[in-house]
């Protein structure tokens, strides 16, 4: 691992074999693609990663196998000096404290008969984090997602979806991992929530130093957020490379087509003849599809 | 929408008012006041958060809407034709031949255990009283128009082995069998890949374009709305807020909604470090009780007492461009 790296991913590598398939003799073993295919990078203290594709590219498997919830077939992760493929038992659960992982739906991530406050608390107390019975604990951790203290005793159907991703943030914090992996955790927001999550965890990085792994299906939700961006498609890293530079020049063919596929407000508008000039329909001076970036 | 009925108009909804009890007495009022109206091969677009009442809207034009709904008051008129007074008779007549309907989530609203043929050709046979083999060429002329390769063969699989994007196609073939004049998409695209997506809107024009359907476009993301649409309604907390043409109200909103709305779009632009976009501060839709006068002044910048009373009545300001907002100044 590099001097400057919090993790360490190399050549990760998973392909989910059916469990029995009838091969008949004298057929050949069908070709299985791999989930994840040699997937390599590194994070640095404070970066903020976004992994962006489209579903079955590999980019939410990629985390699983980072958190050790999906066990890959080949591969390092390496977190603090020890490779976690190496782990098991409690070896494990106490490196996996450094990376807590964030889900898309946090209804279904929440026990919807504990208190706000005793989920965030165990979630300290199961990795024997000092103080975490102390109700100051809970205190702090709702006040760095922004929600008030008494929200504590509160049940997660009294939340709305965007509060409900602020507890399960803050359960993630409560460990104080090194790295926060979300996986869709914008998804099922609405734009303006999304917006209000994007933020939290750009003031949280500013904050503390933490860093993220981001992943998302809208690049627009990566592009004011991830410091470096990593485009996957069929298991593989198309393109990486600094945010600003993948958005403003893909290099990648697939980048390219899924940036074009993103529905842009303004753009469309102006590519209808709508411009963004005084009065509606004044953008005939704008002929249809000659401009986009 | 004020300028209303013209021999043009597909949809009038008038002041519409839904609201959820065991006795439609009894109900309180989540849908407050809609009105909006479509005319015969527009795409119109209906955009607000989850919990702003896009989808009641539309199941009540289907008269679909969930156990314990009631519409408490206004209209609903199809060609002139009054809607929530209806017949059953007359409602299944209009639901299977008139209006068509997609939804987010295909998988959901086609059956598993049968193949698609069997699905598709049901439908097509009861709403168009045609023979079983007539039906299976319909349907495969119908795959062949929402571009599915070697429709046949699709007609023998279940909606499991198909993508997506492919169930989505099939029951948009589904809700054209009949040829409506209006079809509903409600977030036809929302459970979809970027680049699938972008397929299906195409597919969408295609079929207002070819056939001269008009769309009723549900969908919270604003990208979908300006490509796609000739007018916008935005919906906040059961009212229409705002509506007119989709590129007035965008490159001009009126309503402090829409533009924090709008504002909070993200965007491919990367800012500079430090930056953080504007989201809408206040509590979330759904988190507070409403209290009369306009549901958005708890979160509004410009709020002032006298919101607290607004009878959120659509107001002119440009032609066929209307918002609930009185107030001046507000439209800077």
């Amino acid at each position: 691992m590099s001097e400057a790296s919090v993790l360490s991913v190399r050549n990760l590598t998973k392909v989910y074999r059916p469990r029995r398939r009838l091969i008949l003799p004298g057929q050949p073993r069908p070709a299985i693609p791999a989930a994840v295919d040699d997937v390599s990078f590194e994070l640095a203290p404070g970066e903020i990663i976004g992994i962006a594709g489209e579903s079955g590219s590999g980019k939410s498997t990629t985390v699983k196998c980072v958190a050790r919830l999906v066990d890959p077939d080949a591969g390092e992760v390496w977190l603090d000096g020890v490779n976690l493929m190496t782990l098991s038992g409690s070896p494990l659960r106490s490196a996996r404290r450094l990376l807590q992982v964030v889900f898309q739906d946090p209804y279904s991530s929440l026990n919807p008969q504990l208190q706000i406050g005793a989920a965030i608390r165990e979630a300290g107390v199961a990795h024997g984090i000092p103080g975490a019975r102390d109700p100051r604990f809970v205190a702090e951790l709702l006040d760095k997602v922004r929600l008030p203290a008494s929200y504590a005793s509160r049940l997660p159907r009294d939340l709305s979806g965007g509060q409900r991703q602020r507890v399960a943030i803050a359960r993630a914090l409560a460990p104080r991992p090194k790295i926060v992996i979300a996986d869709e955790a914008v998804s099922a927001l609405d734009v303006s929530v999304q917006t209000e999550i994007v933020n939290l965890f750009l003031d949280l990085r500013d904050q503390t130093g933490i860093s993220v792994i981001f992943v998302s299906h809208q690049l627009p939700v990566l592009s004011a957020l991830a410091d470096r961006l990593i485009v996957m498609k069929s298991g593989r890293m198309v393109e990486t490379g600094d945010t600003r530079e993948v958005l403003a020049a893909p290099k990648d063919a697939y980048t390219q087509a899924l940036l074009a596929a993103y529905p842009d407000p303004q753009a469309a508008l102006q590519r209808r003849g709508f411009g963004g000039g005084e009065r509606p329909g004044a953008g005939a001076d704008d002929p249809e599809g000659a401009r986009d970036e | 929408m004020n300028d209303s009925q013209t021999p043009d108009t597909l949809l009038e909804i008038d002041d519409l008012r839904i609201g959820f009890a065991a006795k439609a007495k009894d109900a309180a009022a989540t849908v407050r006041g809609v009105s909006l109206s479509v005319r015969r091969g527009r795409i119109v677009g209906l955009v607000g958060e989850s919990g702003s009442g896009k989808s009641l809207t539309c199941r009540s034009i289907m008269r679909l809407l969930p156990e314990g709904g009631h519409v408490l008051s206004g209209s609903v008129a199809f060609e002139g034709e009054d809607v929530l007074g209806m017949s059953r008779r007359e409602l299944l007549e209009f639901r299977s031949t008139r209006v068509g309907m997609i939804f987010q989530d295909p998988f959901s609203s086609l059956n598993p255990t049968r193949r698609i043929g069997a699905q598709m050709t049901e439908a097509l046979r009861a709403s168009l009283g045609i023979s079983e083999k007539d039906a299976v060429q319909r349907a495969v002329s119908l795959l062949d128009e929402v571009d599915i390769p070697a429709p046949s063969d699709k007609l023998r699989m279940y909606p499991h082995e198909l993508s997506g994007g492919m169930r989505q196609r099939v029951m948009l073939a589904i809700a054209m069998g009949a040829r409506p004049r209006l079809l509903i998409a409600d977030e036809p695209t929302t459970a979809l890949d970027t680049t699938t997506q972008a397929q299906i809107l195409r597919l969408l024009r295609r079929v207002r374009d070819e056939n001269g359907t008009s769309i009723l476009l549900v969908s919270h993301d604003f990208g979908v709305i300006a490509e796609m649409c000739d007018e916008v309604a935005v919906m906040y907390d059961g009212f229409v807020v705002e509506s007119g043409p989709v590129e007035e109200v965008y490159l001009r909103p009126q309503h402090p909604y829409t533009r924090a709305l709008i504002a909070s779009v993200p965007t491919l632009t990367v800012p500079e470090r430090g930056y953080r976009r504007p989201t809408i501060p206040g509590p979330p839709l759904g988190t507070t009780a409403y209290e009369g006068g306009c549901p958005f002044s708890p979160r509004c910048p410009l709020a002032r007492p006298a919101c607290a009373d607004v009878p959120m009545t659509l107001l002119p300001v440009a032609p066929a461009h209307v918002t609930a907002c009185p107030f001046e100044g507000v439209h800077a």
